[in-house]
């Protein structure tokens, strides 16, 4: 049977099983992890990740068990045993004195391991919750995120759950609700769930019931675990009783488990989507998030088929509804690849980078021991004169670095768990309900491997360099070996360099693309602005006009307030997005006749005050729009000249594409702010006055003249004044908003910028170790060169060229590296090329600086040397 | 009768393993699969948890292995099927009552009509 190459892997794994069971199962364990291989939850990338990660757990553990299972039989000799472990006590403790009698040298080598151990567990910890560990749900590699074009509408769910039988359909829907049973009124975030939806998540309600799958009661609901200890203390009596939301009765029929996932979107209260067709329309209310579960026997490919098959009889079936845009692509992806798509890419660069600073640790250490082992060159000799054999003084040198290793895992994993909680706290994403990061069985194998392979790298080899030159050398150090281990010295200096160079010019990158971030004018202002989110209750706000005369009270009672300058409102702030329509444009018709894709948002003029939103062209809304007046909009600069590059757009004409729409007359023209995120793209968009499409969910703005927040209470109050009923949420000042959106570019650049500077100081650290090192052992040629004449300045500068030879060799390492992984960076990247000079540059120049200022201060020392005593020494 | 005291209780690993051996024969991946399948994905064994358990079972006689001649699967060297023992039944009906047991137990106490 032919092998691939991870079952040789896997086989090699299994060594560390004792051979009798290795011998009777290898063949089956190898046939098991095969096919195991092809199960869809471990094929992918990630999937092959979570393969390893269950191995290595499993094999670990398991072989682990099996020795010491046998170890406990009477069989195996006690005495044999006792002498295996009074020999490693031995050493042990040998190893510890020797690291106690060099205090410096241990604690440089513990931290320096420790911090880059503690940094990888940390990044580690936060790429296996988001990305590997899979979701809370049984299966969970069968739940998957259904799109085609654009999300669902009722009509469209109901047309492929009768159709689809590979895979079990559920809807949700997002939708706030006002709730009145406590003591403020209370702004819940609600699901419309379609039916099939807790059934095909696989979770059942802790206590009650949910949705019958068949007639589902349009007014029952479910509870999520957090409402109900929030609002109900946990009470069981809490099923039967009714909830009223948006004054409309629900009886409550079940309660969620703690820690149940809302997905695809978030929620606290699940109520069943009324599937009339006929209550959908384009205008954003039915954005429907659509889910499957696939069935047992159908595979990936099979359910892709047959939703292309169905997109394909959609397009016949709702052809006549000229607002549908149908096109024939159709996608599933696994319900976890589709949640972490934005933030994977960061965290796979975090988690490279933070590999390369545990490198650059370990060449740092093993640079250390070098230098401490060329010194103990004598003890060693000593050593194996008096009969130790390789091994022994190998052994002895590395129990030294198992010890620094595990001492170093232990201050890592504290630091980690000192760090999490405040890394979670950052982190560009509220942490859903899904995520649970925490530090678990696979963090701490995680870190162990960390340890072992570290060992590896700057213990295991060095000592074995340095006993075969011990055994091959004389009691004293001799000239020849110096030059040989300053050779390696080299070498690991420039690796180190080039590590450093790819991880500062990463982070030099992040930094240009969050200044040209930063630098954008975003067309509007956040100075003294607070912006509060406001939703009164549908059930008593029923009529457009009643909500027209609701902000209008307000608006007007808000500016009267003392502090508050202006005050304004709107559906969707800058930089949160807007909703998605289609609009017809008076003698300019669209491709399809479908008309073209704009955003929109309704507002008052109040908002284009408060936010100094700068008018290019015509009017603007003067105040004077009614419901009754002629119908107008504001489009932004994109709009104009994607539509009317030539000549002006104000007096034009456009038109919703709903057949009952009329027409609006543009009448000026606002500058484009950043609607969709810092760095998001710009859109055409339109305005409308809140009088002429008043909607009941708006977010109030208002400028003041001192520290925004100390205006909230008294708005609040204004709000409560007119109706105690609304409730108010997302209060924050337009800087915090903006603040929170920055925050995901800003996770790669913090990360790395850390990490570039851990990896400087290492770098410079180990070439200044170095660089003394070599000066100690070379004091009696610098004596001479004293002696035959040398200028003071000529030594200095000798020392400091020899010192720099390998940070140049290592930083044209580092360059070509960096240009080579550059493509991986470029997605994080905003307004700046991967190999963009200037920072190329400018990192070299850094580099460069630190690197002679690490040589010049021992070189300064040699330069000291008082040439006799430098003579004497030999 | 066989003592089956010092092989009680079993761990949940073991008890689901001879559970996937009471109707059939079944070859490593097989019984993998029949866990999960039994338990909604909830319990996945790996292939080493599987096979040290497997090796304690026979070393205690309570499966057996089989060698399955290649017939199917020209492919495959051998493939090795295992069969509960008769021992095995009496220590898995033992395992049975004694859970049986603690659930009549729990009931009695009102535990498990609603959980928190």
């Amino acid at each position: 049977m032919r092998r691939s190459f991870s079952s040789f892997c896997y086989r090699h794994l299994l060594r560390l099983y004792p051979k009798t069971h290795r011998r009777r199962f290898e063949h089956g364990m190898l046939q098991c992890f095969e096919q195991l291989k092809h199960e869809p939850r471990y094929t992918g990338p990630l999937g092959r990740a979570r393969l390893w990660l269950s191995a290595l757990s499993d094999v670990l553990g398991n072989a682990s068990l099996i020795r010491l299972s046998q170890k406990a039989s009477p069989t195996v000799s006690l005495q044999r045993k006792s002498n295996v472990l009074d020999d490693l006590r031995r050493e042990v403790v040998f190893a510890a004195r020797k690291l106690v009698r060099r205090p410096g040298f241990t604690a440089v080598a513990v931290a320096t391991i420790g911090i880059a151990i503690g940094a990888n567990i940390l990044v580690f910890t936060i790429v296996q919750a988001t990305l590997v560990n899979p979701l809370p749900y049984p299966e969970p590699e069968r739940v998957v995120s259904v799109w085609s074009d654009h999300w669902f509408t009722r009509a469209e769910l109901a047309f492929f759950d009768e159709r689809m039988e590979t895979m079990q359909l559920a809807g949700a829907l997002s939708d706030s609700v006002v709730y009145l049973g406590s003591e403020t009124p209370l702004q819940l975030s609600g699901l419309h769930v379609s039916s099939h939806y807790f059934s095909a998540l696989g979770v059942q309600p802790l206590i009650g019931r949910s949705f019958d799958a068949d007639s589902a009661d349009a007014s029952t609901l479910v509870l999520s675990y957090a409402l109900w200890q929030g609002l109900f203390g946990g009470d069981e009596a809490v099923l039967g009783k009714t909830m009223t939301l948006d004054d409309r009765p629900f009886r409550v029929i079940g309660v969620m488990p703690k820690g149940f996932a809302s997905l695809p979107l978030e929620g606290e209260l699940w109520v069943p989507m009324e599937m009339d067709p006929s209550s959908g329309n384009y205008e954003g209310t039915n954005e429907i998030r659509v889910i499957a579960r696939l069935t047992k026997d159908s595979s990936d490919a099979q359910a892709l088929d047959e939703l292309r098959r169905t997109v394909q009889s959609r397009r016949q079936e709702f052809a006549h509804l000229a607002f549908e845009d149908y096109g024939d692509g159709a996608t599933l992806t696994p319900l976890h690849s589709a949640l972490t798509r934005d933030f994977r890419r960061p965290l796979l660069v975090l988690q490279v980078a933070v590999v390369f600073v545990l490198l650059m640790a370990c060449v740092n250490v093993a640079n250390i021991a070098l230098a401490g082992a060329s010194t103990r060159t004598g003890e060693l000799s000593l050593r194996s004169a008096l009969g130790a054999s390789r091994g022994q003084i190998v052994r002895q040198l590395t129990m030294e670095g198992v010890l620094i290793a595990a001492c170093g895992a232990g201050v890592g994993l504290i630091t980690a768990l000192v760090f999490l909680p405040m890394l979670v706290g950052a982190l560009p994403f509220a942490k859903p309900d899904w995520l649970t990061i925490g530090v678990d069985r696979n963090v701490l194998l995680f870190a162990a491997a960390l340890a072992f392979s570290s060992v590896l790298a700057f213990s295991v080899f060095p000592a074995m360099w340095s006993s075969r030159r011990t055994l091959n050398g004389s009691l004293k150090p001799s000239r020849h070996s110096t030059a040989a281990a300053a050779r390696v010295r080299g070498v690991l200096v420039a690796s180190e360099m080039a590590l450093a160079m790819i991880l500062v010019v990463a982070a030099g990158l992040m930094l240009k693309s969050f200044v040209s971030i930063l630098d954008e004018d975003l067309g509007f202002t956040t100075d003294r602005i607070v912006t509060l989110r406001l939703h009164p209750s549908p059930a008593k706000y029923e009529e457009p006009d009643q909500s027209r005369v609701f902000y209008r009270q307000l608006l007007e009672r808000v500016r009267g307030l003392p502090g508050v300058d202006d005050a304004g409102i709107t559906r969707r702030l800058p930089l949160t997005g807007a909703w998605f329509t289609r609009l017809h444009l008076e003698g300019l018709p669209s491709d399809n006749d479908r008309g073209h894709p704009v955003q929109w948002t309704p507002a008052d003029p109040g908002y284009f005050r408060t936010l100094k939103l700068r008018l290019e062209e015509g009017t603007g809304f003067d105040g004077t729009e009614q419901a009754s007046s002629q119908p107008v909009a504001l489009v932004n600069e994109t709009f104009a000249s994607k539509f009317w590059a030539e000549g002006s757009p104000v007096g034009r004409r456009i038109r919703f594409t709903g057949a009952d729409d009329a027409w609006m007359t543009i009448v000026g023209v606002v500058t484009d702010v950043k609607q969709n995120g810092p760095d998001g793209f710009a859109f055409p968009m339109i305005y409308r006055p809140f009088e002429q499409s008043p909607v009941l969910g708006m977010r109030m703005v208002a400028r003041t003249s001192s520290d925004p927040l100390a205006a909230v209470d008294s708005i609040r109050e204004a709000v409560w004044d007119i109706d105690s009923r609304v409730p108010i949420s997302e209060v924050a000042t337009l800087r915090q908003v903006l603040s929170t959106s920055l925050a995901e570019p800003r996770l790669p650049l913090v990360g790395l910028a850390v990490f570039a500077a851990i990896a400087l100081v290492l770098g410079a650290g180990g070439l200044y170790g170095v660089v003394s090192h070599v000066i100690s052992q070379r004091t009696y040629d610098i004596g001479i060169l004293f002696a035959l004449g040398a200028q003071r300045r000529e030594v200095l500068w000798k020392v400091v060229g020899q010192g720099m030879r390998p940070v140049f060799i290592g930083m044209s390492i580092g360059l070509f590296g960096s240009v080579a992984s550059s493509r991986f960076l470029a997605s994080l990247l905003h307004g700046v090329s991967p190999t963009d000079p200037v920072v190329l540059v400018s990192v070299c120049a850094v580099l460069t600086l630190t690197a002679v200022i690490a040589c010049y201060i021992p070189a300064r020392r040699a330069s000291l040397i008082d040439p006799t005593v430098a003579l004497r020494r030999e | 009768m066989t003592d089956t005291n010092p092989l009680l209780p079993l761990s949940s690993n073991a008890f689901e393993i001879l559970l996937a051996l009471a109707k059939e024969d079944l070859h490593g991946y097989a019984i993998i699969q029949h866990v999960s399948e039994r338990t909604k994905g909830s319990l996945k064994l790996h292939p080493g948890t599987l096979y040290r358990v497997l090796a304690r079972f026979l070393d205690q006689g309570l499966v057996d292995e089989i060698d399955e001649s290649p017939v199917a699967d020209t492919s495959d060297e051998r493939r090795r099927t295992y069969r509960m023992t008769e021992r095995g039944r009496i220590v898995a009906a033992a395992e049975t009552r004694r859970l049986a047991d603690q659930v009549r137990a729990a009931k009695k106490l009102k535990l498990g009509e609603s959980s928190r």
